[in-house]
């Protein structure tokens, strides 16, 4: 069997955007709504596209082999989280920014419930990367600390991330969520195309 | 016995949250339980007004691990209730499928949960660090699920194309020899496996109860089958409710079932006990060279139990794509309903029996529907042998209690499945 998990060295250039996420417990499931939404819209070429759903360790194989992976899902900020720049989606009325140095007037926050926020994953502090670590609960943090121990390169991975408003068994946003979306998705297209 | 508080908020290593409590006093147990929130009730009201067409696909979303399973349950029991009986070719792939979740779901369980315990490390992490080539293979395993799933179901996860009445497409015979090709490459993984956990000696806990699981004629059933108990008893999956009782227990939230004794066992030790007869030869015979004779009285042995299923599986998945593929000329067409009704599945997955029962009105939507998750059905089970492990380690000290315990409820793989995964994340 090819190992494919192994460390190839060199990084690829290719280009994963991957949303993630349970589609049936609300604003979870952001990352699975984003990914049908790009996958209508298309995306450029060279990029690929995946549906991670609750793919758990499954995401060290979704990765490997590219080079940049722009990924898309649920974020939960910690209490003693530092201000950032932070948007929130307002529909049809375009979005905002709420904090940060892209903000004018407002004051930098923690991100709260509605916003997206786009970061380097290496640029953040990953909380709770282990302890509990199993096969659906599989924190990413887990799965980047397992890689490091087996020796795995990861890919350069930005997050473009949505604090939940609403967790509950059901297969559709909350209202912040379903105008966050755009908000999201304007900013997968700004990564992709090197703005950001 | 002195007395000594044992309180486990969070037991690490098992699917979603659980706790486990034990109060003993001047020798005696005065509290013990296990609680685990059970989530799929709410899952029911998500299917109800739903077209029959949809269930599978939403099932498919419970779970990143049972989503064949969960899939199988849901399409068997939305064709009862639709009067389509699928051919036999479709009843062969969809075998095909659950081997592959079979087998990568008992290797992340073996590899992933259960042998921390065994190298004294907290989690899989420390353990990829001193053996990196045992997690390496665990997830080269667990890819050949995955590869299967993709190839067979149009997706990794969350199949897309396993419908009622048969297959959205049909794979092509370069397709099925592929995933042949795939199951053979893993057999030296596979060996590696057994020698691997053939060192590993399970803690001893004998403890009689009943079991119960699917039996089908000819095979170890997986796909589907009627209910079997221990105890002598084998009716149709139309009659789970005759078989099962749910009844409230004022410590958890999830119910407590019962069949014919007071609690009974579900999972790969349930079904290896049941229908040991119609394991494969190379599970059967590692199944002996562990010195093993069925039925599997001590709860510890679950594990064993997945490890001789994967292999059973392994090899049933290579006999199903033989199968497939002797099949020339077979062209699929989907079944169409008959009816509109009320109709029961059951199948079995990675961690048990479930059931899927669904109630249709005039124009094909779902009124009502019931699931009962295997781990809901092993809850008492756990109870009573969680009783018994108590007793049994009477003197030994609390932490090494605790640590049999939190290995005890691990060995049945409970799992709950609205586990959020979030990435948590603090701003600096």
């Amino acid at each position: 069997m090819v190992d494919r998990t192994r460390d190839d060295g060199a990084r690829s250039s290719k280009t994963l955007v991957l949303g993630i996420g349970n589609l049936l417990l609300g604003d979870e499931g952001f990352g699975i709504h984003a990914v049908r939404r790009l996958r209508d819209e298309g995306l450029p070429d060279g990029v690929d596209l995946e549906d991670g759903g609750t793919g758990g360790v499954d995401l060290l194989d979704r990765m490997a082999g590219y080079g940049r992976v722009v990924l898309i899902d649920a974020i939960r900020v910690g209490r003693d989280s530092a201000p950032v720049s932070a948007e929130a989606g307002f529909g049809d009325r375009g979005s905002r920014a709420v904090g940060g140095a892209a903000s004018e007037g407002d004051r930098p926050r923690a991100p709260a419930p509605g916003d997206v926020v786009v970061f380097r994953l290496n640029t953040v502090e990953l909380e709770n990367p282990d302890p509990r670590f199993s096969l659906h609960e599989t924190s990413l943090g887990g799965l980047l600390r397992l890689a490091a121990s087996l020796r795995i390169q990861l890919p350069e991975i930005d997050v473009v991330g949505f604090v939940p408003a609403a967790i509950a068994w059901s297969d559709a946003l909350s209202p912040l969520g379903s105008a966050a979306i755009e908000v999201a998705l304007a900013r997968v297209r700004e990564l992709l195309a090197g703005r950001v | 016995m002195k007395g000594y508080e044992i309180n486990v908020h969070h037991i690490t290593r098992v699917e979603g949250h659980g706790n486990v409590v034990v109060n003993v006093r001047d020798g005696r147990i005065e509290d013990l339980r296990l609680e685990i929130v059970e989530a799929p009730r709410f899952f029911e009201v998500m299917l109800e007004g739903r077209k029959w067409d949809e269930a599978a696909s939403i099932t498919a979303r419970i779970c990143g691990i049972c989503a064949i399973g969960h899939t199988m349950a849901s399409i068997l029991a939305s064709e009862d209730a639709l009067g389509i009986v699928p051919d036999e070719e479709t009843k062969l792939l969809r075998k095909l499928l659950i081997d592959g979740e079979t087998i990568q779901s008992h290797i992340l369980h073996l590899y992933f949960l259960v042998a921390p315990d065994f190298f004294n490390v907290g989690s899989v992490i420390p353990l990829a660090g001193t053996h990196p080539e045992v997690v390496k293979r665990a997830l080269r395993l667990k890819k050949l699920g995955n590869e299967i799933c993709e190839i067979l179901a149009g997706r990794k996860i969350h199949p897309i194309g396993v419908l009622p009445g048969g297959f959205a497409r049909w794979p092509l015979p370069e397709e099925i020899l592929r995933v042949r090709k795939i199951l053979e490459d893993a057999r030296p993984d596979l060996e590696a496996t057994v020698e691997l956990f053939k060192t590993l000696k399970m803690p001893e806990l004998e403890r009689k109860t009943e079991y119960v699981a699917l039996k089908a004629p000819g095979e170890y059933a997986f796909y589907t089958g009627d209910i079997a108990s221990s105890l002598g008893k084998v009716t149709p999956p139309q009659t789970y409710l005759d078989r099962i009782s749910e009844r409230v227990v004022s410590h958890s939230a999830a119910k407590h079932v019962k069949a014919q004794a007071e609690s009974y066992a579900v999972g790969a030790r349930a079904r290896l006990n049941i229908n040991h007869e119609m394991l494969r030869p190379w599970a059967k015979g590692v199944l002996k060279a562990l010195g093993l004779k069925p039925p599997l009285t001590n709860p510890f042995h679950n594990n064993t139990a997945q490890l001789i299923e994967v292999l059973h599986c392994y090899e049933n998945a290579i006999e199903m794509c033989d199968e497939l593929l002797a099949r020339k000329g077979y062209v699929h067409r989907m079944k169409q309903p008959t009816k509109y009704g009320r109709g029961a599945g059951a199948s079995e997955v990675p961690r048990g029996v479930l059931f899927h029962d669904y109630t249709l009105d005039a124009d094909g939507r779902i009124t009502k529907a019931n699931c009962i998750i295997p781990t809901g059905q092993n809850l008492a089970n756990i109870e009573a042998d969680m009783h018994t492990l108590v007793g049994q380690m009477a003197g030994r000290e609390p932490q090494e209690i605790q640590r049999g315990l939190e290995m005890l409820v691990r060995a049945y793989d409970p799992c709950i499945s609205c586990a959020t995964h979030f990435l948590e994340v603090r701003f600096v």
